[in-house]
């Protein structure tokens, strides 16, 4: 094993550095472990989401007092993408906490709780690590409480198929992600043994290496195993993106457990795997982006033509929006692989800032509408059909505005935040393509690195997504028309409590907010996409569309 | 590739020889008769007395459960106090010495971080933070890196307490 030296005088401080750096972290993992331990003595039933409330308003006020120290020359990685993932992974945790804020009638509410900080805490850990022992051990942070999560959500057959399908998929994924993570350990130590500074992160030192890859005797060793590693390591996330040959598990775990555990696992897992996938196929090897880029553009057109068409089936309401998740998680890849593809150059329709921007307004949409879905259920009684929403326009209308909100934002609709993360996605597509069509749609090209020949797949990704959407627009509307033009079968009582209710009214209004003015969560995202460019980090942070700016 | 490798692929040749050879052996030299003892699960010389596959207590699992965070205890702090012992007796550190291994400052750096006779330990307990390049006040760096260790030895030793207690309370201790 490759063993790096740090000086000794550095090494205390690097330490107490790197838990400084993670005391937000800390603190959560630490009121996590103490309510489990509490929850044996007492049985607090509503203390809990309290204390696990005031547990993230300590983190993020942490997290706020932390000065931008980025270097603690340890296995952290503390830039703009880590940042913004923590902020994100804060407020879904609060959010996530108001979602399933009535107690569990089974008990285990403790566990419940303590697990739900895990997670939060685990997806903030993935954002920071610099090392893949670390980033495999945060992933393991939000899957293992995970299971716990979907083992104590319900009590009956359902819940214990669902929690066994995830435990064991889950599983596997994580074995491939190890297989993969091995080779990248291999390519690291590679560098490490031929003179790179042992100081630097291993993510670093397996950028080092494949850029000092040649042609020729080990280069070609490394760059088989560096190919190796992409594929097994994108094979072991797209489990966590619900991406599709690892999407099978999605809709029977979700149907099978509650609507906060359904948007949980719709929201964290889903971010920390495409924030894993950006720090190793973007940050650590971008040297095989030319081949990365075509992976992650064929699988995220599979993800959304196969999700989008077997949705129009469902009559499930979880079961739908499990499979608008994994076609959601389709258009994230698009965004990823535009960014894989050099869509980075070019200043406008930034590929990742894209991804971010159309994460946290997924994540607004989806969990709004699960949250509504939590608030017309009661103790005893879940919303599972879509029918069961029948007529809910007239008899709510409040509720029925926020889940057509919801609705409309996944579909994409104008004045919806999800408008502007679909144009955004598909603008950037075709914004890599358009050396081709430059001449028709008038669009300069900024990416011209490109070969010759490939700017057709983008083209042909833009066209497909535009008509993924027209097809998901058709199981979204439904909905909608379901809200608004039936009459109500069943009279629905919404006894979810007041904190789904709030969890929903948010999500609206932020959706709402940042489909009239995205320009905040544009320059926010923006900001965020800078982190993993190294050399052209400055640029970034002014940049975004200016066709926004203009109009703002 | 590095001729250092070499040895991996011998042991891969003669691992793959062995195994398909025995095989091969066994196959050439079986008459191809096997009677019903044979054909006998093995299980420790004992006759089976039932499927393999049949339903076990939860309680079992329980136990495992908690015997394995006990073990991996046992597995973390093994190497730990191996290198305490060590660093105790021989004082292979010298002031001259300015590198430690190790990768996190956690568990394989005492060896090295045991101080030599007449380090002033007390000089400073705390956990205060210490410029990163003050060569000067190495011994008092050392000091607290050792104090680092040692309260992350004893973080770790209270979370398993801790796991210890949430198995009591839960009342899984009892064989009911």
């Amino acid at each position: 094993m490759t063993r790096f030296i740090v000086p000794r005088s550095k090494l205390h401080h690097m330490t107490t550095a790197t838990l400084r750096l993670l005391m937000p972290e800390i603190v959560l993992v630490a009121v996590a472990v103490a309510i489990y331990l509490a929850g044996a003595f007492w049985n607090g039933r509503r203390a809990w989401s309290w204390i696990a409330g005031a547990a993230l308003l300590a983190s993020a006020a942490i997290l706020w007092a932390q000065t931008s120290e980025t270097d603690a020359g340890g296995p952290l990685r503390i830039d703009a993408l880590a940042w913004f993932t923590r902020w994100l992974a804060l407020g879904l945790g609060a959010l996530l906490a108001l979602l399933s804020s009535r107690p569990l009638t089974a008990g285990g509410t403790s566990e419940y709780v303590g697990s739900l900080l895990l997670t939060v805490a685990g997806l903030m850990l993935v954002a920071s690590a610099a090392d893949l022992v670390l980033l495999f051990v945060a992933l393991e942070l939000i899957s293992i409480p995970t299971y716990l999560l979907l083992y104590l959500g319900r009590s009956d057959v359902a819940r214990r198929e669902s929690a066994a399908k995830y435990f064991f998929l889950s599983v596997l994924s994580s074995a491939i992600l190890l297989y993969g993570f091995s080779f990248l350990c291999g390519v690291a130590g590679f560098a490490r043994s031929a003179g790179t500074p042992h100081a630097i992160t291993e993510f670093a030192a397996v950028h080092a290496a494949l850029d000092g890859a040649s042609g020729a005797g080990q280069g070609i060793a490394l760059t088989a195993f560096a190919k190796l590693a992409m594929v097994l390591v994108f094979a072991g996330l797209s489990f966590r993106v619900t991406a599709v040959p690892f999407h099978f598990y999605a809709p029977d775990v979700y149907q099978g457990t509650t609507h906060p555990n359904a948007a949980l696992l719709s929201l964290v897992p889903k971010a920390a795997g495409l924030v894993a996938m950006v720090r190793i196929l973007v940050d650590a090897m971008p040297a095989m982006a030319p081949h990365a880029w075509q992976m992650v553009l064929v699988v995220s057109l599979l993800t959304m033509t196969v999700a989008n068409v077997m949705a129009l089936w469902q009559d499930d309401f979880r079961r739908l929006l499990a499979y608008s998740s994994i076609s959601q998680a389709g258009y994230m890849l698009l965004a990823l692989a535009v960014a894989l593809a050099g869509g980075r150059e070019s200043g406008e329709w930034d590929g990742l800032a894209t991804l971010w921007f159309y994460v946290v307004v997924y994540a607004l949409a989806t969990l709004g509408a699960f949250a509504i879905a939590e608030h017309l259920g009661g103790p005893n009684r879940r919303v599972d059909g879509i029918d069961e929403l029948a007529g809910l326009g007239r008899t709510r209308p409040m509720a029925g505005a926020m889940m057509a909100v919801c609705m409309l934002s996944l579909t994409g609709v104008p004045p919806l935040a999800g408008f502007w993360g679909k144009l955004l996605v598909f603008g950037g597509a075709l914004n890599t393509g358009a050396g081709v069509v430059g001449q028709i749609v008038n669009l300069p090209s900024q990416v011209n690195n490109l070969p010759h020949g490939t700017q057709w797949w983008f083209i042909a990704a833009a066209v497909i997504g535009v008509l993924n959407a027209a097809v998901a627009a058709a199981y979204y509307l439904r909905v909608v028309a379901m809200l608004y033009f039936r009459t109500p079968s069943t009279t629905l009582r919404p006894e979810g409590g007041r904190g789904p209710w709030f969890a929903a009214v948010l999500c609206t209004l932020l959706l709402i907010a940042a489909g009239v003015y995205p320009g905040p969560l544009l320059r926010t995202t923006t900001e965020a996409a800078g982190g993993p460019r190294e050399s052209t980090a400055q640029e970034a942070t002014a940049s975004m569309p200016s066709i926004f700016l203009d109009h703002l | 590739m590095d001729s250092s490798v070499l040895p991996i692929f011998l042991m891969l040749a003669c691992t793959l020889v062995l195994a398909v050879g025995m095989l091969l052996v066994a196959r050439l030299l079986n008459r191809g008769r096997p009677s019903d003892v044979q054909q006998m699960p093995y299980e420790s010389g004992m006759d089976p007395i039932h499927d393999t596959r049949r339903r076990f207590d939860v309680r079992f699992y329980l136990l495992a459960i908690a015997f394995l965070i006990f073990d991996v205890e046992l597995l973390f702090l093994f190497p730990w106090a191996v290198s305490w012992g060590s660093g105790n007796q021989t004082s292979v550190v010298g002031s001259q010495r300015k590198t430690v291994s190790g990768r996190w400052a956690m568990a394989s750096e005492p060896q090295l971080e045991i101080a030599r006779p007449g380090s002033p330990s007390g000089a400073s307990r705390g956990n205060a933070p210490v410029a990163p390049s003050t060569s000067p006040d190495e011994p008092q760096n050392q000091t607290q890196s050792r104090h680092l260790v040692f309260a992350g030895a004893m973080t770790f030793l209270a979370l398993l307490v801790i796991g210890y207690v949430y198995d009591w309370r839960k009342g899984i201790f009892q064989w009911r």
